[in-house]
């Protein structure tokens, strides 16, 4: 075989090494920059929510942005607990069952929300041939995958509480709503976990036929952090669950019950009684 | 590997393989600054298989390759001997006489195709050993002697058909 080189003439690069490492340099301040207006971004995030009180417009919309663009994906596209209330509810948290889903919800989202709008921002403020739109993709893509994630994790929290509410999981604390945000209810301490005792006591799924009148609304916090409200019949002894689950429930239990409606005090012997107002 | 060393090694390998490829010293100083920014970007993984030198010019081979074909797909093509324009002959003379041969090379080497081109800069040019620009180009060290074989030939052919 011919293996006789071809002298092809040396080249040498005369210019200054600046030049062709500009880009390089490019994409260091503008990965500072994106950093810095990410940073910035997560915190209008986190603060998003105190829009409505902030005069000052430019501000305000700056702050708006990510508690709008939320609220879109939870409310509007996917939806929540709090857009499919039923009677027992009144409130405006997205999951009203699940404090750590909503948290996750309004708070952890809306702070991933404001650090990719304004960091996309800092992207596209950035040097056209370093911060490409194919680039962009994949920053966007990440951002995407995060919020996702988040979003995802939130419907997740939500679903297990939910399932945990239906089964009467954890540890409970009882309110009988008696109207819009008051009750009377049983605490934590000694007083507390007599009620949990009896309320365990003698409980048991078992289907029954529904008295719907006779079903007084029962709030049950499980663990701090998961709310539910049942409908409690002393009468028949069952208590059924939001989604229609129905428990029977020890007599001495439903004598709390029954001793509240008829004297308007939650206070079974030797149990004390916290008001809530 | 820091950049810094890496940028030292592949500087004038990538220069020149790009400068040979579009003929064009401004063009190829734009291609260059990508070349290094991927290489910045992807120094981590970079496992030292190959040399550095060989990774930066496989790059730019692809950064080349990526601007020919959205920008410039002449750049792909073979071109006939008159169709290259003789960038020497705008210099002042002494300055052309001087550049004269290396003007017929750069012109012999437009009228090879992309693959003919860039299989003899990789060898005759960078001087890589026929594995690595088997790396480079996706082929075996086979395949690559006999398209050098072929490149050198037609090459050949080219440049004494132009000069004479």
């Amino acid at each position: 075989m011919d293996e006789q080189r071809i002298e092809i003439p040396k080249v040498v690069y005369q210019g200054e090494d600046r030049k062709l490492k500009e880009r390089v340099s490019k994409f260091k301040s503008g990965s500072f920059r994106i950093a810095v207006f990410t940073v910035v971004g997560c915190i209008m995030g986190a603060y998003s929510h105190i829009y409505t009180s902030v005069g000052f417009l430019p501000i305000k919309v700056i702050l708006a942005i990510p508690y709008k663009i939320n609220e879109a994906i939870y409310v509007s596209i996917i939806g929540t607990d709090s857009t499919k209330q039923n009677w027992y509810w009144n409130f405006t948290e997205f999951f009203p069952h699940s404090i750590i889903a909503t948290f996750l919800a309004e708070v952890c989202t809306t702070i991933l929300i404001g650090g990719a709008i304004y960091g996309s921002l800092a992207y596209f403020s950035g040097d056209k041939r370093v911060f490409t739109l194919g680039r962009y993709m994949k920053f966007g893509a990440v951002w995407c995958a995060v919020i996702l994630t988040a979003v995802g994790a939130s419907y997740f929290v939500n679903a297990k509480a939910v399932y945990d509410n239906e089964n009467l999981k954890g540890d409970p604390v009882f309110t009988v709503v008696n109207s819009e945000g008051r009750g009377c209810g049983i605490g934590g301490g000694e007083d507390g976990n007599s009620v949990k005792e009896i309320f365990y006591s003698e409980l048991e799924e078992r289907a029954v036929a529904r008295d719907f009148k006779g079903e007084l609304p029962l709030r049950i916090v499980f663990d701090s952090v998961r709310y539910c409200v049942c409908g409690v019949n002393y009468e028949k002894q069952y208590l059924v669950t939001e989604k229609g689950r129905t428990y029977h429930i020890s007599a001495e239990f439903a004598q709390i019950i029954r001793r509240y409606e008829e004297e308007g005090v939650m206070m079974p012997e030797g149990v004390g009684i916290e008001i809530i107002k | 590997m820091k950049f810094a060393a890496a940028y030292e090694q592949c500087r004038d390998s990538v220069y020149g393989y790009l400068t040979y490829m579009t003929r064009d010293e401004t063009l190829a100083e734009d291609l260059s600054q990508e070349v290094f920014l991927r290489m910045f970007l992807h120094l981590d993984k970079f496992r030292g298989e190959a040399s550095v030198r060989t990774w930066g010019l496989r790059i730019a081979r692809n950064v080349f390759l990526s601007y020919a074909k959205r920008k410039k797909p002449v750049l792909l093509e073979e071109k006939e001997w008159e169709e290259v324009p003789d960038g020497s002959r705008s210099q002042p003379e002494e300055e052309a006489l001087k550049k004269e041969k290396a003007g017929e090379i750069h012109r012999c080497l437009m009228c090879l195709s992309e693959q003919e081109r860039t299989i003899l800069l990789l060898r005759d040019f960078e001087e890589l050993s026929y594995e690595e620009i088997g790396r480079i180009m996706g082929f075996t060290p086979e395949v690559v002697k006999s398209r050098i074989y072929r490149a050198r030939q037609k090459f050949r052919r080219i440049y004494e058909g132009g000069t004479n």
